[in-house]
This record gives C-alpha cells, sequence and structure tokens, in this order.
C-alpha cells in the first residue's frame, strides 16, 4: 500500500532522515512537473490520532524545507504505485498551477471567539431562533472589524467557521513568508486592542485550505 | 445533562490543544485530494473534537505558557 503525504516539486532531493507512518521512509514518485512524497507500507492501519497525525504534518513540513508543497489530506491511500502514478499524471495540469500560487507561503490559522455568556440557554424555540440570528450577527460584526487588516497582508484568505458554534471565527491565510513577522505583531495587535474576545494563532502551517482551487 | 459554566478565560486551554484542533482542521478538511483512497478510523475524530468551544486560548496566553509564535 502506498501512503501519501504531499505534492511537491521534482528534480531535488528529499532533506535527509524524512521518516513517515511507522518509521517508513518517505521516497518521491517523479513526474515532469510534480511528485508525491509517499511511503511504501506491507500494511498500515491509519487512525485520525494525534501520533500519526504530527507524523503526517512533520513529513509536509520537513518537505518545505526544499520548496513549494501541496499537502495531501491525512489518510490518502494508493494501492500500488501504478495506480498513484496514474492518478498523478492527470492530476499534474491542475496540480502544478497549484503548486505555483503557494510558492514562498505558508499558512497561518487563526481563530477569534467571544467568551460565552454565563447562561445563554433558550427559553424556547423562538427564543433559540432569535439568539442564534443575533449571534450569527455579531459573528459577521466582529468578522468585519478584526479580520480585515490581517486580509491585507495576506496572498489569500479563507474562512471555514465551526458549524456548531456561532460565536467563533475560523480563518486561514496564505502570507508570504516575507510578512510573516508582520502578520503575527498584527494579530497581537488584535487581541490588544479587543479585550473582550479571544485570539489564537497558530503556525506556520503547508498551505493545507490552499491546496484546492475551492476547498 | 449537566453543562459547565467554565469559561475558557477561567482555563485557558494550552497552545497544545489549540495546535491539535487546528492540525484536524487541516489534516482532516484541507489538503490536495487526490483520487485515491481515504481510509480512516472515522470513529475516532468525533472524540477529539469535544470541547472545542473550550479550547479556544489567547495569543496572551500562549505566549506567557512560553510558546514563541512564529
Amino acid at each position: 500500500m502506498i501512503y501519501v503525504y504531499a505534492i511537491c516539486e521534482p528534480g531535488r532531493p528529499l532533506p535527509d532522515g524524512c521518516e513517515g507512518l511507522d518509521d517508513a521512509p518517505v521516497a518521491l514518485l517523479e513526474h515532469e512537473r510534480v511528485a508525491a512524497a509517499h511511503s511504501v507500507h506491507s500494511t498500515l492501519e491509519l487512525r485520525a490520532e494525534p501520533g500519526p497525525l504530527w507524523r503526517h504534518e512533520r513529513v509536509v513540513q520537513r518537505l518545505m524545507e526544499r520548496g513549494p508543497v501541496l499537502p495531501a489530506r491525512f489518510g490518502t491511500t494508493f494501492d500500488d504505485e501504478r495506480a498513484l502514478d496514474s492518478v498523478l499524471a492527470d492530476a499534474a495540469p491542475r496540480l502544478a498551477p497549484a503548486l505555483e500560487r503557494v510558492r514562498g507561503c505558508v499558512e497561518l490559522a487563526v481563530r477569534v471567539g467571544r467568551p460565552s455568556e454565563q447562561d445563554d440557554r433558550p427559553r424556547d424555540g423562538r427564543d433559540y431562533l432569535r439568539a442564534k440570528l443575533e449571534r450569527a450577527r455579531e459573528r459577521e460584526s466582529i468578522a468585519e472589524r478584526t479580520l480585515a487588516p490581517l486580509n491585507r497582508l495576506a496572498a489569500d484568505a479563507r474562512r471555514r467557521d465551526p458549524l456548531h458554534d456561532a460565536a467563533v471565527i475560523s480563518a486561514s491565510y496564505l502570507v508570504p513568508e516575507g510578512q510573516l513577522v508582520r502578520f503575527t505583531e498584527e494579530v497581537r495587535a488584535l487581541q490588544r486592542h479587543n479585550d473582550e474576545l479571544e485570539v489564537s494563532c497558530t503556525g506556520p502551517w503547508a498551505p493545507y485550505s490552499f491546496a484546492e482551487e475551492d476547498s | 445533562m449537566s453543562t459547565s459554566t467554565q469559561s475558557p478565560t477561567a482555563r485557558p486551554a494550552s497552545q497544545q490543544d489549540i495546535a491539535l484542533i487546528d492540525l484536524l482542521d487541516r489534516l482532516l478538511a484541507g489538503g490536495v485530494v487526490l483520487a485515491g483512497d481515504i481510509t480512516l478510523a472515522v470513529a475516532d475524530i468525533d472524540l477529539v473534537y469535544v470541547g472545542l468551544r473550550a479550547l479556544i486560548s489567547s495569543v496572551a496566553s500562549a505566549e506567557r505558557q512560553g510558546v514563541s509564535l512564529p
């Protein structure tokens, strides 16, 4: 079985000590314009647990040292090298420009949340709907006034707010490496100027949220 | 069902918790989708997502915990 970590550029060696799931060595399957970083396994039990997830992420991070990377979704497997090879050939026309789009950029994850009220349990259905609408409106107004300066510093931005929590804004930013310091300064300023909000920022990540045209 | 009234501010999440949530968001919902199989023990995922609301922390508290942000 073949496990795929990421799509990257061909023609350059992998960083030393690049070990994948179950400590298997990572190799490249190269095409003219794109390559797939993968490892080969006789058996592989994939579980969405911190250990394997971080291992996938670590391989992707190492790959970022050598050039642009499109990280694969966790759990992407193929029966054999031939199957991967044929998919790679088909997907190359869409993957090669996608690699260009993320060149020199990293992804930063920003969450902005409002601490929940002590007692916001609804009295009845109408009350519940009204409160839900209010929270959604409030979220948009918070997003408008807080995220604009971050948008200006980023090459691209995506919002994917958690469905189950109307009080949290979750955004991903594709940030040119040269803007990284300014961006994190802006995040700190955002927290300083908005005491009532809780702001978090993690990264730099590989461009997971920008790997597909519209993910 | 009992609900906790403890606010996230009272119990700041560790930077590790937030990093894990951000990791899950990216690896399980993002990334390039090739035509291969996505083989996962999906039942495991929900367990990790529980309590997301409580995991929001501030940049300030992350820094207090000695995590250097980029």
